[in-house]
């Protein structure tokens, strides 16, 4: 084709679309309403169609997926203990009180909860709960009149007592009586706490110089099991 | 800004396809409408129409307002087939009734032999718009098969096909061209 004959193939082409535009403009469409809202529309099935895609959706899941591990590791390490205590020291012994969460709490995970108060305690910090609850125990704990009752009070609480010192190699022991758990706390060498459920507590106090737990179990065992004497007035 | 100009990282680009958008929508809107008599589809055609226009700015053409009036109508027409064809409307738009359009008595009657550029020109009128549509992003803005396909949205073959075709029909009524 000769580019005279390309040129005027082209301006054809052009003018005819171009009459074809003009012939539609000047048309009357009385009907015709354009909606409102067709910008959102296009921008709604654009992102459908561009911006959600697989690609983009695998890349979003990873990300949320590195921030969660970031979260859970950074939360993780700046952890705080789960527990709140109240300590009280009088006669050589430490007096904690543990907020509730620890009512349910295993026998192990009685140990970690202790494991940085007595950390605390060699410091020579005292720690204040945050919740009205120990708030209140604080105050029976501080008040010079109830002091003489403290081991009674005590009973009433969800706490544990322990010594500062502990002679024998186990922290506690669980024993059974009547169903019932019980665990064994040294209290000093001549006494251990017993403690139930974190609803009774009390302390044995022994005439014989404790060597070793099967002894104070044995202790235990007769002394609850004595006659007359339910579990329930031992507190 | 339109949002679904954010797709689009160059702020010239973006300028530009925003600038597109203001000056002609009411015009390619009521385009579209005169094709599918419907405000919905109407709508519809033309957003699809936006959609391509992103995905191949680099083929619009620039410069000139009337070419760029030429290749939107293209656009559009061919955009608004496209929907009634995916629609089943019983419109009189189906490719079948496009190419009866050009029956030999039409082309006689409106063919005026003053002279040549008249008689191209009546001619190309008288053509099914899917292969004048083809022939002009071909001769008019030089695009190729498989740039039609794109800025058409159809399939590379169907773009060959037709482009051979309307290549055909021109060349038997005007010896001339050979094209």
């Amino acid at each position: 084709m000769t580019k005279e004959n390309k040129t005027l193939l082209e301006n054809a082409l052009f003018e005819s679309t171009s009459q074809e535009i003009k012939e539609i403009d000047d048309t009357n469409l009385p009907d015709f309403s354009p909606s409102a809202d067709f910008k959102r529309k296009i921008y709604s099935s654009h992102i459908k169609k561009k911006i959600i895609t697989p690609k983009r959706i695998f890349i979003a899941i990873m990300v949320l997926l590195i921030a969660t591990i970031i979260i859970m590791v950074s939360t993780s390490n700046d952890k705080e203990p789960v527990y709140d205590y109240i300590i009280d020291i009088s006669n050589n012994a430490v007096s904690l009180s543990v907020s509730d969460k620890l009512k349910d709490a295993t026998p192990r995970e009685i140990e970690l909860a202790y494991s940085p108060l007595n950390s605390m305690l060699n410091h020579g910090y005292k720690l204040k709960s945050r919740d009205a609850y120990t708030t209140e125990i604080i105050n029976t704990f501080t008040n010079e009149e109830k002091n003489t009752d403290i081991e009674l009070k005590q009973s009433v609480i969800s706490g544990i007592t322990i010594t500062l010192d502990q002679s024998l190699e186990e922290p506690y022991r669980e024993i059974y009586i009547d169903n019932t758990k019980l665990y064994l706390f040294e209290r000093d060498t001549r006494s251990v706490i017993v403690w139930m459920h974190a609803e009774y507590e009390f302390f044995l106090d022994y005439n014989t110089y404790l060597t070793d737990w099967e002894e104070v179990e044995r202790i235990i065992r007769e002394t609850i099991n004595a006659p007359g004497v339910p579990i329930s007035e031992l507190k | 800004m339109l949002f679904f100009l954010m797709l689009v990282n160059d702020e010239q680009e973006r300028d530009a396809l925003e600038k597109i958008y203001e000056e002609n929508f009411d015009w390619m809107l009521k385009t579209a409408f005169y094709f599918l008599k419907n405000n919905e589809d109407a709508e519809d055609a033309i957003q699809e129409v936006f959609v391509g226009l992103v995905k191949n700015k680099t083929d619009i053409p620039t410069g000139d307002e009337e070419r760029l009036r030429a290749y939107l109508f293209i656009c559009i027409r061919n955009s608004a087939f496209a929907l009634a064809k995916k629609k089943n409307y019983d419109t009189d738009i189906s490719d079948e009734f496009i190419e009866s359009l050009s029956t030999e008595e039409d082309i006689q009657d409106r063919l005026i032999k003053k002279d040549f550029y008249n008689e191209v020109l009546a001619y190309i009128k008288t053509m099914p718009p899917i292969y004048k549509d083809i022939l002009v992003l071909n001769v008019l803005y030089g695009k190729s098969s498989h740039k039609i396909a794109k800025i058409l949205q159809i399939p590379k073959k169907t773009a060959e096909s037709r482009l051979t075709r309307a290549k055909q029909l021109l060349n038997k009524q005007f010896k001339e061209f050979d094209i």
